[in-house]
């Protein structure tokens, strides 16, 4: 067997584990292993064993998942974000799916603070769903509203993903901000619209709330909604103003919220045990797919199947159209597998010239680029934002659920792609305008 | 049968280390004819931080080691780094080749005179082949930073242990940050400066917050163990193809290490264009500079005995010598092409393939 | 059988407290060294060394076998949700085997590299100081090894039928 012939076989093996229902962790890790184990014989397979799981582990900016979790766990536990969804819910009750819609607008203003989507969607996660389900929202479409509107975080800056291709493709990182906030405001209206079009053809998606709210309650709504303005407020201002870093945001961020349910009276040892614990099996249960994702973008690297992939999907022509085409492909393609960082350090040798050639702006394919592989972060069959969100729902609602609560989404996500290939200059007004 | 050797360097694509592999594996493919080839993975395959274990592993045939990384693996190695700004004391026959140099007097010292350190890579299943080198450290700054007063109290992010050392000397908070996250850190304000060779800074995206670069402080420069190979892939060579393997060594050290020190030139040109003012540390910062260096150097040869490093004064002063030996030798050097033949005749050519390492 | 499945959830869940504890140094490390950095103008030495290869280290892998315990390991449910309930029973008993070797390798090589960290001394240098993080290193085979024998249990017990009773048990 060739190097991509065992590639292919090893997806193909993995695919099979995960419909078996083995956790996707060890179907990665164990998958990985045999195809290293066959490729380069026993030595290396051992030997990537030992060295990946502790370095993807330890690893400083990751550990912004974990506390950004914390924070989400300790507002939920300490009820801090349930006046904001009372609030939400008071004023937005008009609305066909107005706490979805509310949902997305809190997803995007925390992708202002949070340099990943995963981290956005566990947080977001914990607060809205709970919320929706008690109002009876149909659970695909609670969870999958939230694990589409996480992918904004990757989008609108912070965002790891645009730092790291803005220092491969050498393109300034001020633009790929820019050009992401509007690619991420974009999103957030699409998926509002879908949520629309969906809640309007069937109402009983998300029952509108019965009881009509006088203007008095819904103004004193609005005073129960300081703890969370006090806390983005706080994070928001100590990130503009120098004082931390943010993977350092997601700790101070914790600490604060406790500070703040401590005054509010609501913070019990109770709560910050369960915050604490539902962190901890989280993070443990995220990382070790991201583990096993790593290695397997080793595997791939090694046997040559990422370079064949690319390869076979941009010899299909040479109009700048089809490749871009292409290289839509590709990514959804690795997208269902891989973790997007992973995916991205695999081909982007291989694409950013080609990219170059069609005359396409690196800054504007940056942007396309984050969008794609944050699509992956929903495909099935690995999807990191729904285990998220399965890991928030725990037992209540199945993965397969979720992922069909996503389909909807996933269609206006490819329509937003065609958009932005058609017309580039939707994502490069704002750095046209302040760059 | 020909064999292609993986080679895996933790710098994303485009980078001058990039250029440096990419240099090495068209000229052993050259001189092997295509016996022997080699692939880069640009941050694919292995990052930084595994880079020594992945080697170790044999996960890589090649790897770029920033030993710096490992304190506990590489003692004898690391304190020769930790020396670096030693280069203070050389006056200006040093400046502009700081890089070419140091990478050049610290893969001789290691290839011939420290067996203690190629013990240290065995024990990590490698062998040391050769190096490349940054320029000179500078101050990259948000805000004027020239003046032993500028200094009092800023925020500098440093990358190794003889510039925390040099932050404190001089009145400054020395602060230790992952290199993912210096970019935001310094606009945002939440640090001042970044110790870093100037490309370095501009070529990793963190250019658009620096405004002031002031060059002469504090100096000391960042060599990398360049090519260190897996113990049984350099056992299963043959003699021919260890020369061959030697060869790309020279012009990949030679391509890496010149890109560096003209991209310093050319990086400053263009910040400058574009507003960027460019200092000179001031008389008091450099005095003050080499009375550190003068005393820390005496200080590192006691801390490094408590890892372990016992001969570390005669290393320093055998060290010392090769130093500016190589300051004399790449003075006049106009070209990569030009060094890449200077390390051949002068380094790489002199190693004994049929023993080293083996 | 039971006594073992009780011995090794009550660790598991000692791990998860251990997990616990370094989220919340890592919440507290973190929120000091930024405090002490912008109002005293003097970071906390190690915030960055302790965080990345002490804290993370522990929260991931030490409760690894607690994640099992309460069956948080993520998995996919579309085809199996399609098949009968015998089918799925039987699918799941042989998945618990399955999983378990891969985590008896990992929990094996793990160990290996740890003592081999040990060994060493492995450290790190941040600033001018040097911090000792072999210790770490052992939270790998810790929460590797409990999860991949939890698994086996769990696999045992599917052979004598005796699954449904083993969970019951410890309710
Ligand atoms: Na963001
Ligand atoms: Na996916």
């Amino acid at each position: 067997m060739t190097g991509v012939e065992l590639g292919l076989a090893a997806l193909a093996g993995l695919l099979t584990l995960i419909a078996l229902r083995m956790p996707i962790g060890p179907a990665l890790l164990g998958v990985s292993f045999v195809g290293l184990w066959a490729l380069m014989g026993w030595r290396v397979a051992w030997g990537s064993l030992g060295v990946i799981p502790y370095q993807f582990s330890a690893n400083w900016i990751l550990s912004s998942v974990p506390m950004f979790l914390l924070l989400g766990f300790i507002c939920f536990h300490t009820r801090l974000t349930q006046g904001l969804f009372d609030a939400a819910r008071l004023w937005l009750s008009g609305l066909p799916g107005g706490l979805a819609i509310a949902a997305v607008f809190g997803a995007s203003g925390f992708a202002a603070v949070s340099g990943s989507s995963v981290a956005c969607s566990a947080t977001m996660g914990r607060i809205a769903i709970p919320e929706m389900l008690k109002a009876r929202y149909h659970p695909e479409l609670a969870t999958g509203t939230l694990a589409a509107a996480g992918t904004i975080g990757a989008l609108i800056p912070p965002s790891i993903i645009l730092i790291l291709y803005g220092i491969i493709a050498q393109v300034p990182i001020t633009d790929l901000f820019l050009s992401g906030i509007a690619a991420g405001l974009i999103t957030a209206a699409g998926y509002i619209v879908v949520i629309f079009i969906r809640v309007i053809r069937d109402p009983s998606l998300a029952p509108s709330i019965a009881d009509k709210a006088t203007m008095a309650e819904k103004v004193a709504a609005l005073k129960e909604t300081w703890p969370v303005i006090l806390l983005v407020i706080g994070i928001f201002g100590g990130l503009f103003s120098g004082v931390f870093t943010p993977t350092e945001a997601g700790a101070v961020g914790a600490a604060l919220a406790t500070l703040i349910a401590a005054a509010k009276r609501t913070l019990t040892v109770r709560a910050f045990v369960d915050a604490i614990l539902e962190t901890v099996t989280t993070t443990s249960s995220l990382i070790i797919i991201g583990i096993g994702a790593s290695l397997l973008t080793r595997f791939l690297a090694l046997s040559g199947t990422g370079d064949w992939l690319s390869g076979a999907v941009l010899s299909l022509g040479a109009e700048p159209l089809v490749i871009i085409a292409g290289i839509v492909l590709l990514y959804l393609l690795l997208g269902m597998f891989l973790e997007p960082i992973g995916a991205m350090l695999l081909t982007l040798p291989i694409v950013l010239p080609i990219i170059a050639e069609t005359g396409y702006s690196l800054v504007w394919f940056g942007i396309l680029l984050c969008k794609l592989l944050e699509i992956g972060m929903i495909t099935p069959p690995v999807g990191m934002n729904v285990f998220v969100i399965k890991s928030v729902v725990g037992d209540t609602v199945s993965t397969s659920a979720i992922f069909r609560g996503i389909v909807w989404f996933l269609v206006m996500d490819l329509f937003l792609v065609v958009l932005f290939v058609a017309m580039p200059e939707l994502i490069l007004f704002l750095p046209a305008v302040f760059g | 049968q020909a064999r292609e050797l993986t080679f895996a360097i933790g710098h994303p694509p485009g980078s001058y280390l990039i250029k440096g592999g990419e240099d090495f594996a068209a000229t052993v493919s050259t001189e092997t004819g295509g016996d022997l080839t080699a692939k880069v993975f640009p941050m694919s395959l292995l990052n930084m931080a595994e880079t020594s274990a992945g080697l170790r592993e044999g996960l890589a045939d090649i790897g770029t080691v920033m030993s710096t990384y490992f304190n506990a693996e590489y003692p004898h190695t690391n304190l020769i780094l930790d020396a670096s700004m030693l280069l203070n004391t050389m006056g200006d026959s040093s400046r502009g080749v700081e890089g070419l140099a140091y990478a050049a007097a610290m893969a001789e010292f290691i290839l011939t005179k420290c067996p203690e350190c190629n013990a240290e890579f065995d024990t990590q299943n490698q062998v040391y082949t050769g190096a490349a080198g940054t320029p000179g450290y500078a101050l990259n700054c948000t805000k004027p930073v020239v003046t032993m007063a500028d200094l009092s109290g800023a925020r500098l992010r440093i990358g190794g242990a003889n510039w925390a050392r040099w932050s404190q000397a001089v009145g400054a908070t020395p602060v230790t940050m992952s290199g993912n996250e210096m970019l935001e850190a310094l606009a945002q304000g939440v640090l001042d400066c970044i110790i870093l060779s100037v490309p370095d800074v501009q070529n990793f995206g963190m250019g658009a917050s620096v405004k002031h670069i002031t060059l002469g402080a504090p100096g000391g420069v960042y060599v990398a163990s360049l090519t260190n190979v897996n113990k049984d892939t350099w056992t299963e060579l043959s003699e021919a193809q260890r020369t061959a393997f030697m060869k790309g060594v020279a012009k990949a050290s030679a391509t890496a290490t010149w890109a560096y020190q003209s991209g310093e030139a050319e990086v400053l040109e263009k910040v400058k264009a574009s507003g960027v003012e460019v200092h000179q540390a001031d008389p008091g910062v450099a005095a003050a500079t080499a009375s550190f260096v003068e005393s820390d150097l005496a200080g590192l040869v006691g801390a490094y005995s408590e890892k372990g490093v016992s001969r570390g004064a005669e290393m320093l002063a055998d060290f010392e010598g090769l130093l500016s030996k190589w300051v004399g030798l790449v003075k006049d050097v106009g070209s990569a092409e030009a060094l890449a033949d200077l390390y051949w005749t002068e380094l790489y050519s002199k190693v004994d393939v049929s023993k080293h390492g083996i | 059988m039971h006594m073992l499945w009780r011995a090794a959830t009550g660790v598991a869940r000692i791990g998860t407290i251990l997990g616990g504890v370094a989220i919340a140094l890592m919440m507290v490390h973190v929120s000091l060294d930024v405090f002490f950095r912008h109002v005293l103008n003097s970071p906390l030495p190690g915030t960055l060394t302790m965080v990345t290869y002490y804290y993370m280290i522990i929260a991931t892998f030490v409760p690894l076998a607690h994640a099992e315990h309460k069956n948080a390991h993520i998995s996919v449910e579309v085809v199996t949700e399609m098949m009968g309930a015998r089918l799925r029973h039987h699918l799941q008993g042989w998945m618990y085997l399955a999983t378990g070797a891969v985590l008896t390798l990992l929990a094996w090589r793990a160990w290996n590299e740890a003592v081999k960290a040990m060994t060493l001394g492995a450290s790190q240098v941040q600033g001018s100081e040097t911090i000792a993080v072999w210790p770490a290193y052992f939270a790998l085979p810790f929460g590797a090894g409990l999860m991949a024998l939890l698994l086996m249990l769990r696999f045992l017990a599917y052979l004598t039928g005796q699954m449904a009773h083993m969970e019951r048990a410890e309710q």
